[in-house]
């Protein structure tokens, strides 16, 4: 039993009542006075910062100034991946409900005990069991802060989505990555802060996973695609180039002599201002975003490290995520996060035939990922960049049906590495099953407040005041996870 | 062993909410008592156990949650003081720690876990168990302990203006006294001058009609419109251009969109698959119509509240209720299919109800009362669940609008007339039984020996003798088999009558082969569905999963809500049915769980009992609210009885159970029960003369014996007696299928509320449905209404008394939360920045002399009649409002944020808006009004489950507020502009500024493809010159014309265009593209979406 003496509840009942001395808000609309403007202090906060003395929120020296969330939509199973249940052969089909309390499930097709079809073995100096169905991630296993001791708070995609992305069940909060941008903004002029690469699965939930919520609209993901053109709309329509900037231009002389209209003595309104500033950043991003996409510049043999070429389809386009991701880091993107890949059969999901399903879904992977932290390692990003790996919850150590397994909210395994964890470490424990929590119990709620931690942002104090309240990520719950700090 | 304390009023909560933890509650409700104490004070050794165990571990690991030091304690459980700790229901069970929740959670056996950070060593969870075991000592403590911590409405109320009742006050005197048009303009104007500052310049006559057209109807002015106006020589022309905008109907769908923010309307689900709303646009229209109607704001607010209990609903000409389908106000959010934890995503979609009405219609959070009191304004959590109350009380249907009212005439003339046919019948079969006619009937001795030797043997009818009393285990759900004390019927229509059919009904049976029809009567009491309504036809969508397998509206049976514990409903019915066990008002029966709660029976025409076992997808150890909803599928229904019940009830034959409890018990021959018998025949045949066969408890057994009396084989049905009596009965039949025959059989559909009994909710700790405890009466806000208030009927679910407390002259918010509104979408900005939010966490008034402005409209808001229009116009026509928009340096140093107005503040249109400008310059805008929906227009970025086909990229050219609105796939562009994820009211949008926005308008293919058909339009006009185009486009645009440099600036930008296009401007000046590029340009020009 571990307790954090030093931690205590935030004084208050709920936190999120209390107004706080530092409001982002109000910098921000600061900001809004001059060249940029609200949207552009965070897509160029830097230089809004150098123009107005904006500092981002450090509430204490950042660790990792970025970060990749490694989405793997579905729920991975635990007992079949990190966390290693002996138990489970000796107890095979054996009535789970003889042996310990089972909670009601989504489909409620509670079937016998059902060991894992993989062997574990050891990886690296520190020895962390890893299935045969990572054996690309087992090889960076140093890097790796295994938490075994992961909960939800919902047993089905929708609500656990949310709660893993925004911190609520409910439909609408801001997400995650909308709050990091808020608190930090961007270090890239030319692309936003927030970045969704979907591989081809938006999770049950939609895009609202990805939402700014009640956060200004600036902090929202832009969803890009792996292949093509990547954003919506970023592909200039009209004929040639040299004709789009005649029409901006001629756009550009209307707005000046409007704003000059409305500006009298006093100069032109901040939104007119914004607006106008956004039309260049619009206008750059039509270049900027397929260089971004475009990997002609990378050398075969990342290309190769990361699967790109890949006999097996879903690995070469998760490759191509996990290299793009590299690429936005290297750019300044603050927030990352790549979403499943199709691999023909379900997303992590496996309510039935769980050998054939977590194995493909592994196989698109285990691969691009591994490549991916090494990738940074070998450029010296790493220690930088927090890189995330997690479902939305785990699944049962018993079967669903005969061959698969069902949703597990009380326990499940993620990761994280660089950006100031600690690696070759392994937190918390299940019970003999891996079905509940039994030491160093975390909820979805610590890992964001660990997360802002590494970032330099104490998640108590980042707050936006919407409906009354001053909301917070993290609501009023949220404690570090201390065994994971470098 | 001493008990816990769960005296009176909890003790009842816990046994209505019943088995709340299990086999505890068991426990507590046996405990249930008003002897309440504590366990007495402990020994010696358990004391010195307690201190130096027990203490430390609860201080360690509870208390920085469970206790008062911390604010409210979690759970409203601490751990201070002896008797808060054991005074806490549920806690504990004495000596009992295998019944106790406090060692399940810690042990982490249950979905409670507790410490919620981890699990406690084992030696501690073994010393609390120990101490359970030991009955839980504790010394009693000294000190007078603390009570628990004060909420005080009153020093709430008194401190925050909003609960202050509005007051008209006194117009100020100002100076400039020529520049003010109406008392808004001298309250604007005493507060600028108070600050030294003076107005801003009035803006001209055709800025004015484009901001009027722009921000009254969501389309750009017509240019001959701005030239009328500008040279309209009466001073009043700008009045009078206002006064036809508000007449145009597209004022009311640009202020139904506003609306439409505020109650988070969608038309699909969101959640996984985001299913459908079906019919949400009925809603939607039904709000561009009262808008456009200038429907009064109290009805428009009292129909969406309660529109389905109005003494006298709006009809349109063909007789549609219009007020019922302002209810679907409460079904526009998300819902959950298969949610695991079924009650508590009933209390989540509750949630989302009451805060939305609370923010929508009160500008109050009532949300943040779900979990505690209101931590700042005045609203207790029983507040929240009194409203909540309402809510349960009622379930949602898609309602057959278009007909309720007219078979709501046709079920009264019905019922007229069956309580005369019941009448007549029965005395006529009563002459006819009586004997009077030897031709027909053998004497009546002898029947009655006939009836008394068909009876069963002795025994078996001694056994009766108790038969037809409810056993213990049945839990009664609707019984509409009694003629005194029925059930009252809830229908969604009129085609099951108005009430239950009583016993004793007549109706002629055809006889089987050659023998004669003869003469039935109902034995039993009950809902009943006439097959002649089985014509009954819905047109509109269906609901998505196994529900809209059937088309249910306008057929639907409902049973009031009851809270069982147990998974199996009887129910006692007769036909081809569709039964719909509505657990936790949970509809969306799509996914793995809850397919047992839908059920289809057909009992070929007998009376059954049918079995419906809920068990295998519901947890039941907390119990459930449910009711029933009955649909005939084919024919016609009846039914009788359902009840809750583990086994299956038992109902004795009313006719033999009389005879067994008349018979004396002991001694009983044939001839004593030949006169029992007699006996009964008398009664009942006396009372079908009197017309009294179907009133009175004895009822249901009178006709019985005058049914057996009808089966008599002595009856000969071809006599004459007989067959004139068959002969009344077929024609009063004829009668009453030609009343039938006038019912409107088919109707659209629309979701609305259906209400029901009154179900009181109980509070719930932390908001979750776990967690019950003390139920509230359902009531108004004590801020409001007080402490004492008057009982809310217990047939009905309160929605009427709600409506009528949210829009009584004593309720200080909803005037001026209106008024606000529409200041708000006016000017950008609230008087109350926060339109949603009136309470203290709200943004303030600016200053005494912005609440002063407020009040004073609101109070005449209300006394003139509520008239939403003539507000509007009030507002626009003012001087204030006709500010143009170019600030005064030293107006912006003394107020940057222009609190006072001193000038228009700029407005940047909504997506909706830029969307559908673009569409009316373009000209392929369709000004069609109202209608279904047209598919949104998908892009590649549109990504997710449920993904629908793609509609239109143009969207059939139909304004913004026809687009479906899917939750989760929600239309582009007026997304990239701020459209709100509809989730929970919205009254006051984002305005912000992204790239994205810039990439629409650049490279969108919709924004590319209208811009082409602009210049199109503009270059058919062939006798128009090159500078008359370019000038055309520019009123369109901006209504204004050009400057002699703009023209000069755009022909140059054409002549580029062309030569860059490969033409020649000087030999061929309408290339097409180059005039589409000079459209695009203008549309990517700031002042097309910047109102000035």
């Amino acid at each position: 039993m571990s307790r954090n003496p030093s931690r205590s509840r935030p004084g208050h009942h709920c936190g999120r009542y209390r107004t706080t001395a530092f409001s982002r808000r109000a910098l921000l609309a600061q900001a809004s006075c001059g060249f940029g403007g609200m949207a552009a202090a965070a897509l160029l906060h830097a230089e809004a910062a150098r123009a107005d003395s904006v500092a981002p929120v450090n509430h204490h020296p950042a660790k990792a100034k970025n970060v990749i969330f490694l989405y793997m939509d579905g729920g991975v199973s635990q007992v079949d991946s990190f966390d290693p249940k002996p138990r489970l052969e000796q107890d095979a089909g054996k009535n789970p409900r003889d042996l310990f309390k089972v909670d009601q499930t989504q489909f409620n097709n509670v079937g016998t005990i059902l060991p894992s079809p993989w062997k574990f073995k050891p990886y690296g100096a520190c020895g962390l069991p890893v299935s045969d169905l990572f054996p690309h991630i087992g090889s960076v296993a140093d890097e790796l802060a295994v938490i075994r001791s992961m909960t939800s708070e919902f047993p089905e995609h929708t609500n656990a989505n949310y709660f893993l992305h925004t911190g609520s069940g409910l439909q609408g909060r801001p997400s995650m990555g909308a709050w990091t941008t808020y608190g930090l903004g961007s270090e890239n002029d030319d692309l936003p802060g927030y970045i969704v690469v979907n591989g081809g699965l938006i999770p049950p939930g939609g895009l609202d996973n990805f939402t700014n919520g009640f956060l200004p609209a600036t902090f929202q993901a832009s969803v890009f695609k792996p292949t093509a053109t990547g954003l919506a709309n970023v592909g200039r329509r009209d004929g040639s180039r040299d004709g789009q900037i005649a029409k901006l231009a001629f756009a550009r002389g209307l707005d000046r002599s409007f704003a000059a209209r409305l500006g009298g003595e006093g100069g032109a309104p901040d939104a007119l201002e914004s607006a106008i500033a956004n039309q260049e950043l619009a206008y750059r991003m039509q270049t900027s975003v397929p260089d971004l996409l475009d990997l002609s510049g990378e050398t075969e043999s990342i290309k190769h490290d990361y699967g790109c070429d890949s006999e097996n389809e879903p690995t070469r386009i998760f490759a191509s995520e996990c290299l793009l991701a590299r690429r936005m880091v290297e750019r300044g993107v603050r927030f990352v996060e790549l979403t499943c890949t199709s691999v023909g059969t379900d997303r992590w999901d496996q309510h039935g035939n769980l050998r054939e399903g977590h194995a493909a879904n592994a196989r698109a992977v285990d691969q691009p990922i591994a490549a991916l932290i090494r990738d940074l390692r070998q450029r010296g990003m790493l220690d930088s960049t927090l890189v995330v790996w997690s479902g939305e919850f785990g699944r049962t150590p018993f079967a669903q049906g005969g061959d698969g397994r069902d949703h597990n909210p009380q326990a499940y395994s993620m990761w994280m590495a660089g950006g100031g964890v600690k690696g070759g470490v392994t937190v918390g424990a299940t019970d003999d099953y891996g079905y509940r929590v039994v030491e160093k119990k975390f909820q979805i709620h610590d890992l964001h407040a660990t997360m802002l931690h590494l970032m330099g942002i104490d998640h108590t104090r980042l707050t936006y005041r919407f409906s009354g309240r001053d909301m917070r990520l993290t609501d009023v719950h949220g404690h570090v996870i201390r065994d994971v700090l470098g | 062993m001493a008990c816990f304390k769960v005296g009176g009023r909890r003790g009842i909560v816990v046994a209505v909410w019943g088995a709340l933890w299990g086999v505890l509650a068991a426990a507590v409700v046996g405990l249930t008592g008003s002897a309440a104490e504590l366990p007495a004070a402990p020994s010696a050794a358990d004391a010195e156990f307690f201190e130096s165990r027990v203490r430390p571990l609860l201080l360690e690991h509870c208390s920085a949650c469970h206790s008062r030091a911390a604010g409210e304690p979690e759970g409203n459980l601490s751990f201070d003081t002896r008797s808060e700790t054991l005074g806490h229901e549920g806690l504990a069970t004495p000596g009992k720690p295998e019944q106790s929740l406090l060692v399940e959670v810690v042990r982490y056996d249950g979905k409670l876990q507790m410490p919620p950070d981890g699990r406690l060593p084992l030696e501690a969870i073994a010393t609390l168990e120990e101490w359970v075991r030991r009955g839980l000592p504790w010394p009693v403590e000294g000190a007078v302990e603390a009570g628990a911590t004060g909420f005080d409405i009153a020093a709430r109320k008194a401190d925050h203006w909003c609960w202050q009742p509005p007051r008209a006050v006194p117009v100020p005197p100002v100076g400039a006294v020529g520049w003010c048009r109406s008392d808004i303009d001298r309250f604007v104007l005493a507060r600028l001058e108070a600050a030294g500052l003076a107005p801003a310049p009035e803006a001209s006559r055709a800025q004015l009609v484009r901001r009027a057209a722009e921000l009254l109807t969501g389309l750009p002015a017509d240019p001959a419109d701005v030239d009328r106006v500008v040279a309209d020589p009466d001073p009043l022309a700008f009045e009078k251009f206002v006064d036809g905008l508000l007449a145009s109907p597209h004022f009311g769908e640009r202020f139904a969109r506003h609306w439409l923010d505020v109650v988070r309307y969608g038309e699909t689900r969101g959640h996984e698959f985001d299913f459908p709303i079906p019919n949400a646009w009925r809603y939607r229209d039904w709000v561009i119509d009262s808008l456009n109607a200038d429907l009064p704001y109290d009805q428009f607010v009292r129909e969406q509240i309660a529109g389905d209990l109005l003494d006298s609903p709006r009809l349109n000409a063909a007789g549609a209720d219009l007020s019922v389908l302002g209810t679907g106000f409460w079904y526009l959010g998300e819902e959950i299919h298969s949610p695991v934890d079924i009650a508590q995503d009933a209390a989540d979609r509750t949630d989302n109800r009451v805060d939305t009405f609370g923010k929508a219609f009160l500008g109050m959070a009532l949300g943040c009362a779900r979990c505690h009191d209101h931590k700042f304004d005045a609203i207790s959590k029983e507040d929240y669940y009194a409203i909540a109350g309402t809510l349960a009380s009622s379930s949602y249907r898609q309602v057959p609008f278009e007909s309720m009212a007219a078979n709501r005439e046709v079920a009264r003339r019905l019922d007229n007339h069956d309580a005369e046919a019941q009448l007549r019948l029965g005395r006529a079969a009563a002459v006819l039984l009586a004997g009077g006619d030897r031709e027909t009937v053998a004497d009546p001795a002898a029947r009655a020996a006939r009836v008394a030797a068909a009876l069963p043997p002795r025994a078996a009818l001694l056994a009766m003798k108790h038969e037809g009393e409810r056993a213990g285990g049945e839990i009664l759900i609707a019984d509409y088999s009694r003629a005194e004390g029925a059930t009252p019927l809830i229908g969604d229509g009129f085609a099951w009558g108005l009430r239950p059919r009583p016993a004793g009904q007549a109706r002629v049976e055809a006889g089987a082969e050659g023998q004669p029809d003869r003469l039935r009567l109902e034995p039993t009491s009950s809902a009943h569905f006439d097959s002649l309504w089985a014509g009954l036809q819905s047109n509109g969508e269906r609901e998505a999963g196994s529900l809209g397998g059937v088309d249910r509206a306008g057929r639907v049976l409902r049973t009031p809500k009851v809270r069982i514990e147990g998974g199996t409903v009887w129910h006692r019915v007769r036909g081809h049915l569709q039964i719909f066990t509505c657990v936790d008002s949970h509809v969306l029966l799509v996914g793995p769980l809850y397919g047992s709660t839908l059920q289809t029976v057909d009992t070929q025409g007998e009376w059954k009992w049918v079995r419906q076992d809920l068990g295998s997808d519901l947890d039941w150890q907390r119990g459930h609210l449910i009711h029933v909803e009955y649909v005939p599928i084919a024919g016609g229904a009846d039914v009788a009885e359902v009840v809750a019940s583990p086994t299956e009830p038992k109902r004795a034959d009313p006719f033999l159970a009389a005879v067994a409890r008349r018979m004396p018990a002991e001694g009983a021959d044939d001839a004593a029960i030949e006169s029992v018998v007699s006996e009964l025949v008398t009664e009942a045949l006396a009372a079908a003369r009197d017309g009294t066969l179907s009133t009175g408890p004895r009822a249901l057994e009178r006709s019985a014996v005058l049914e057996r009396l009808l089966a008599d084989p002595a009856i000969d049905w071809k006599g004459g007696p007989a067959t004139t009596l068959l002969s009344q009965a077929r024609e009063l039949e004829g009668a009453r299928a030609t009343i039938t025959a006038t019912a409107k059989l088919a109707s659209a559909i629309a979701p609305a509320i259906l209400d029901g009994n009154g179900v009181d909710h109980a509070v719930l700790a932390k908001g979750s449905a776990a967690r019950p405890a003390a139920i509230v009466p359902r009531r108004f806000l004590e801020a409001v209404d007080g402490g004492e208030q008057p009982v809310w009927p217990a047939l009905s679910s309160g929605r009427r008394e709600l409506a009528d407390r949210v829009l009584d002259p004593s309720n200080p918010l909803t005037a001026r939360v209106a008024v606000n509104r529409f200041w708000h979408h006016l000017f950008g900005r609230g008087l109350v920045p926060t339109p949603d939010n009136f309470g203290k966490l709200g943004e303030p008034l600016a200053d005494a002399g912005a609440r002063a402005l407020l009040d004073s409209l609101a109070v005449r808001f209300r006394e003139e009649g509520w008239s939403m229009k003539r507000l509007v116009r009030e507002i626009v026509t003012s001087s204030t409002w006709r500010m143009q928009s170019v600030a005064d340096p030293r107006a912006v140093e003394r107020d940057p944020t222009n609190l006072l107005l001193h000038h228009f503040p700029l407005r940047r249109l909504e997506g909706e808006a830029v969307r559908d400008k673009i569409l009316a310059v373009s000209g392929r805008l369709d000004p069609k009004v109202g209608g279904p929906p047209v598919e949104v227009a998908l892009s590649d970025f549109h990504e997710g489950r449920g993904k629908p086909g793609s509609g239109p990229l143009d969207g059939d050219g139909r304004r913004s507020i026809y687009t479906r609105i899917r939750r989760n796939f929600l239309p582009a562009i007026p997304l990239a502009f701020d459209m709100p994820v509809p989730f929970q009211a919205m009254g006051r949008r984002n305005v912000t500024n992204v790239p994205a926005q810039a990439l629409t308008l650049m490279n969108d293919p919709f924004v590319v493809e209208q811009s082409g058909r602009w210049a199109a339009r503009i270059l058919a006009d062939s006798a128009a010159g090159v500078d008359d185009s370019i000038a055309r486009m520019y009123r369109e645009a901006f209504a204004r014309a050009p400057s002699p440099d703009e023209v000069a600036a755009a022909r140059g930008f054409l002549v580029a265009q062309t030569a860059l296009q490969g033409g020649d401007f000087a030999a061929d000046q309408r290339l097409p593209s180059a005039w589409a590029d000079l459209a695009h340009a203008l549309v990517n020009a700031k002042e097309f979406i910047f109102i000035p």
